[in-house]
């Protein structure tokens, strides 16, 4: 099965935001930066955009899928 | 692999009450079917009075919660830590709570655990207070006490909890709980973000699914009860009543889902 990885994390070292900065930043909790970052919570398409947006990336380059069946030739 | 094998090992331990539970019933049973029951022996929780025990355990478990929630909240700042000073901390274990934030989670369930607790108190005090009016004169002054006490400590319970709801505001303005509020839980549920939603609806599907676990158990507990002592017919009716009402809501939002 595949599963969302994401990189706020390193991100937001790269950008030396806290976790409640850049909660403040896209209008939520640092509960859900945390959540996300441990990888428990798959956020929202309106979230994950707002995300990228900070940190000025594509939501692809934040969050990918790993594991299970995905293939390349099949997209 | 390793964590794997904890896990393991902690449901296995946690289910080692619930065994001796099991074993405690079997043996009850087994050994009630073989000895004859002295035809005086009292069931009741009694010492003195009618019920002295059951009260005395009711309002052990009130003083606890009281004591443990004014802990919690002792251990919690009257002003909240700003942000960036718990940061690091709770980066470095991945935390969604801060010490602070944890000290006050448990002073909020507690200040829960004692107004229920000091509720129940009182309603059974006042069934008892009502349905014991012929009673000698040194029993009726018990039950009176009783329902005094049980009213005093409903008192302190629900300053307390205000108290808690307070410092519980002051730390989260953005979603305080509106104590003059009808709907103080909804509104509260509202103002939370869509993770912390999240958390609470998972929270809600496994306590519906221990509320289904546990109303099975306690049918059980009530059927095994009128096997031993008396036909109860009312607590199986209430809790298969309750069972119901607890499925039918959970089919019917799951029904109103699909057909959005």
């Amino acid at each position: 099965m595949e599963e969302l990885h994401n990189h706020v994390r390193e991100l937001r070292a790269r950008d030396r935001l806290s976790q409640a900065e850049l909660a403040k930043l896209i209008g939520a909790s640092r509960q859900t930066i945390a959540l996300i970052e441990r990888g428990d919570y798959s956020p929202s398409v309106v979230l994950a955009l707002k995300i990228a947006h900070v940190f000025g990336e594509s939501v692809e380059k934040i969050f990918e899928l790993k594991g299970g069946n995905i293939d390349e030739s099949n997209r | 692999m390793n964590q794997t094998a904890n896990t393991s090992s902690k449901k296995r331990r946690m289910r080692l009450p619930l065994y001796a539970a099991g074993g405690a019933v079997v043996g009850f049973i087994s050994s009630a079917a073989i000895t004859q029951l002295p035809t005086d022996l009292n069931w009741t929780l009694s010492v003195y009075y009618d019920y002295d025990l059951l009260f005395a355990l009711i309002a052990l478990v009130v003083l606890v919660t009281m004591i443990w929630n004014s802990i919690s909240l002792a251990r919690t700042p009257s002003v909240r830590p700003a942000e960036d000073d718990d940061a690091a901390d709770m980066e470095d274990h991945h935390s969604l709570m801060s010490p602070a934030e944890r000290s006050l989670g448990n002073a909020m369930m507690l200040s829960s655990f004692g107004v229920i607790a000091s509720f129940a108190w009182v309603a059974l005090a006042l069934s008892l207070y009502a349905s014991s009016r012929d009673l000698p004169q040194s029993s009726n002054l018990f039950t009176l006490g009783n329902l005094v006490a049980a009213c005093i400590a409903v008192i302190i319970v629900v300053v307390l909890q205000s108290v808690t709801i307070k410092r519980y505001n002051r730390y989260f303005p953005d979603r305080a709980l509106d104590l003059n509020s009808r709907n103080m839980k909804k509104d509260h549920f509202e103002k939370l973000d869509e993770g912390e939603k999240w958390i609470v609806y998972r929270a809600a599907y496994r306590s519906f699914q221990m509320m289904n676990l546990l109303l099975g158990v306690g049918m059980a507990v009530s059927v095994l009860y009128s096997i031993l002592y008396n036909f109860a017919a009312f607590p199986i009716v209430l809790l298969s009543v309750i069972w119901m009402i607890n499925l039918g809501v959970y089919f019917r939002e799951t029904y109103r889902a699909q057909k959005q």
